[in-house]
């Protein structure tokens, strides 16, 4: 009696046709009852219709006099459309939602592999409110794997109303096996050498000597000589040793880059506009309260999560706003400072990527100024590191035999 | 009056095939009969049910009938005494006019 009963009152005589009937069809029926000249009985709602059929072919004429559980229910909520409506549209949402990319998780720490997965994704249609059933995530996986080295593995998993992207990352092998040679310490820079740090191989220039890109600073074949005196002559036994170079050489040297700004270029210029999106967080859910995402281009001023509290333990529902400017790329003609302060800046984001590890000395700067560009030349004086590790080649047939002996005869 | 033998080949078989009336009685408020072939009587103070072999009677107060499965009622109300008259007697009864 799971939709609920309907209660009938049946008026004759004699029931036995009544009863027969009830037992050969099978009925579900409760609290039958017989008194004086009718007899009250219950039937489930899924026999309510048989019943009657079963009745009338019997000769009885069942009147409803009643209904009983969720029946009752139901009659109440015709009563107030409002419930219906709103239950329809729940499990419409429900519907929706559940079929819906609502969140993509991308479990991995790596921001800028974080950001490739999430343009791939975005190129093959897996963006926020995508229809889930029909995307095809075993050939989306492959498509990450074959767009995207820097992975090794990449799954993809459904989770709710989201996905889950499960990134491995490839970690390059270490280089353990270049460990072991023999290599040179060269110069990598023009420069002077100023203080030498040497714990293996042979030095070839002295501190305070100039060496120019690719001169061999330390090397990692040395050569020793020993001299013994006989009543032959003199006999000079030379030994050879690769080892590696190990150890660090500073100089000075010079470094001289060139910036150039055109005048006409492209800035970055906020219009003023601002955007707040809103969404409702329900465990890992994020479900927006907007329908379109706002089309052109914005970024992100803020982003504020507002979840409530009982007694320091954080509730898994609550409410983020995010809060986007819109900025727009606009062609714009510079004069000729403000060309030389985008050069400069230029200069300085330089200075601060791939100088870092060197100490400035001096900086000296010339302007150019051409038909459509300026052009900043800065020539810097450093200090630091001027040599690099240089693997050299060893001819097969000098490695079994480590020493070379050559004997050499003076006439006495 | 013939003797009745111990173990009956129709009984027997009867009880294998599970035709036999299952009753249970939960105190005196409800009793659950199977293998109900019919429904003769339902008054509040009178249900009486045909089985296979036996005409089972309930007597009590304020009897109400509900069935939840085929060939299987449940009686509820106050029952105060159940009667077992077997058909076959039942039927002798009917015919020598004792009823």
């Amino acid at each position: 009696m799971t939709l609920g009963s309907i209660e009938y009152v049946i008026t004759g005589d004699s029931f036995a046709k009544l009863f027969r009937m009830l037992t050969r069809e099978g009925l579900v029926y409760s609290d039958m009852k017989q008194l004086s000249g009718e007899i009250r009985i219950c039937v489930s709602l899924e026999y309510c219709l048989r019943f009657e059929r079963c009745c009338k072919a019997a000769g009885y004429q069942p009147k409803r006099t009643g209904v009983r559980g969720i029946l009752r229910f139901y009659k109440k909520l015709t009563k107030h459309p409002g419930i219906i409506f709103g239950t329809i549209l729940s499990a419409l949402l429900i519907g929706y939602y559940s079929n819906v990319i609502l969140r993509i998780d991308i479990d991995t720490t790596d921001t800028a592999l974080r950001d490739r997965i999430t343009d791939v994704l975005k190129e093959d249609g897996f963006t926020a409110g995508a229809y889930i059933p029909e995307l095809d995530l075993v050939l989306e996986e492959r498509s990450l794997k074959q767009k995207i080295d820097e992975a090794a593995w990449i799954g993809i998993s459904r989770t709710g109303a989201g996905i889950s992207v499960d990134v491995i990352e490839a970690v390059e092998a270490e280089k353990g096996f270049n460990v072991g040679m023999p290599c040179h310490l060269v110069a990598c820079e023009d420069g002077v050498i100023e203080e030498v740090e040497l714990l293996d191989g042979q030095l070839m220039k002295c501190i305070g000597s100039g060496v120019t890109k690719g001169d061999i600073v330390v090397s990692g074949k040395i050569v020793s000589e020993n001299s013994e005196w006989s009543a032959d002559g003199e006999h000079v036994t030379r030994k050879t040793r690769y080892v590696r170079s190990i150890g660090k050489v500073r100089g000075s040297f010079t470094r001289t880059v060139e910036f150039e700004q055109p005048f006409d270029t492209e800035v970055k210029s906020l219009t003023g506009t601002e955007k707040k999106l809103h969404f409702i967080n329900i465990f890992s859910a994020q479900i927006p309260m907007f329908a379109k995402v706002p089309d052109g281009w914005y970024e992100t001023e803020y982003e504020k999560q507002d979840f409530p509290e009982i007694g320091g333990f954080r509730l898994p529902f609550g409410h983020t706003e995010i809060c986007l400017r819109e900025f727009d790329m606009r062609s714009q003609l510079l004069n000729e400072e403000e060309a030389f302060a985008l050069a400069e800046k230029s200069a300085y984001r330089y200075e601060q990527n791939f100088l870092k590890n060197y100490e400035l000395k001096n900086k000296n700067c010339r302007k150019e100024v051409n038909k459509d560009s300026v052009r900043l030349t800065v020539t810097y004086e450093l200090y630091g590191e001027i040599c690099k590790e240089s693997d050299f080649f060893i001819p097969a047939y000098i490695l079994p035999t480590d020493e070379n002996s050559q004997e050499k005869k003076c006439a006495r | 009056m013939g003797k009745t033998p111990d173990i009956s080949f129709f009984g027997k078989t009867r009880e294998l095939l599970c035709l036999s009336s299952y009753i249970k009685i939960v105190d005196n408020s409800s009793a659950l009969v199977e293998n109900c072939r019919q429904i003769s009587e339902c008054t509040e103070v009178c249900v009486r049910l045909l089985t296979g072999s036996f005409e089972i009677e309930f007597w009590g107060s304020g009897l109400s009938l509900s069935s939840y499965a085929e060939g299987c009622v449940e009686v509820r109300g106050l029952i105060e005494q159940v009667r077992l008259v077997s058909r076959g007697v039942r039927r002798r009864d009917n015919d020598s006019g004792k009823h």
